[in-house]
């Protein structure tokens, strides 16, 4: 694929791609700032996922939602544009990384997963298919993190 | 037309693309501490660590290397241990990846400037597991008179 490694190498000489790479702390910088935005992430759809499987019934579904769903929307935001910055800094080595490959992947199908649950109006339903896609959530979130923490393992 | 490329990258990253990159530190066989002596070809001064390319023109170890210092650092690593297993690999004459620290590693032993292209280094590293490849991490670099150990942070 000749023009993908042209396009990952004109990434890779974008003058802001050098700066990341070159100072000493922007870099792990990134690295906390994505590692917090995705425990938000997580940590929201966690509780709103057990909350799915039927702990704390006390507590409201729906307002829980409204809360835990775009908590989670910004963090991912701001998990995924600190991870842009570098993936940009690292361009070509990164998307050659069969881990981070299988990262994107599931990203996508946990976004795909979140939309069929809003979709279908899996809060107010809350039947078995809404907990099946709560399931599904949480083990493709899990292995996102996985996969991240092994780019630098493999 | 910039932006066509852009999609291509986003599709394409979701694909197999070849591997050509890095590897853990696990993936570095610890216990043939290797010996490569030559000159900088390539530097890449970045995180997540920086790199550089080594011609190496060295085919044994240099007289009384076994007795050389090492430094102090913070991890209690087996210095003596290593130099007495340390080796030269076979047919270690030409060009080696060679991985060292992130920046702040090799800033916290004073080496805030990049080496050059045409420093002379010697090394002791560890080659990835998978011999086909000449890329080794390093254990201690060797530049001058001056000797460094990235496992850990210098001991002050």
């Amino acid at each position: 694929m000749p023009e993908l490694a042209a396009v990952l190498a004109w990434i890779d000489a974008w003058p802001i791609a050098d700066v990341i790479r070159r100072s000493v702390w922007v870099y792990p910088a990134l690295e906390t700032i994505h590692i917090a935005a995705f425990a938000t992430v997580f940590g929201a759809l966690m509780l709103l996922e057990l909350r799915v499987f039927g702990a704390a019934p006390a507590v409201p579904l729906s307002p829980l939602a409204r809360l835990a769903v775009p908590v989670a929307l910004i963090a991912f935001a701001l998990a995924a544009l600190a991870g842009c910055l570098m993936l940009i800094s690292n361009a070509t080595e990164l998307v050659s990384n069969l881990a981070f490959q299988i990262k994107l992947g599931l990203i996508a199908a946990a976004g795909a997963n979140a939309l069929w649950f809003h979709q279908r109006d899996s809060i107010a339903r809350h039947d078995v298919v809404a907990k099946a896609q709560s399931l599904l959530s949480v083990t493709l979130w899990l292995g996102v993190i996985a996969c991240g923490r092994l780019i630098a393992y493999i | 037309m910039k932006f066509r490329y852009l999609l291509q990258f986003v599709g394409a990253a979701l694909l197999i693309a070849p591997a050509v990159a890095h590897h853990g530190w696990s993936s570095f066989d610890q216990d043939r501490p290797l010996y490569l002596g030559g000159i900088v070809s390539q530097v890449k001064w970045q995180n997540p660590h920086a790199e550089m390319t080594l011609r190496v023109d060295v085919a044994k170890l240099p007289e009384q290397f076994t007795s050389r210092a090492l430094p102090g650092q913070q991890q209690s690593v087996d210095a003596a241990g290593i130099l007495k297993k340390v080796q030269v690999p076979s047919s270690a004459e030409g060009a080696w990846e060679v991985e060292l620290a992130p920046l702040s590693r090799m800033q916290a032993w004073g080496l805030s400037q990049p080496l050059k292209v045409g420093d002379r280094v010697e090394v002791i590293g560890y080659r990835l597991a998978d011999n086909n490849k000449r890329v080794v991490r390093v254990e201690y670099l060797f530049v001058g008179d001056k000797a460094y150990a990235f496992r850990s942070a210098p001991v002050n």
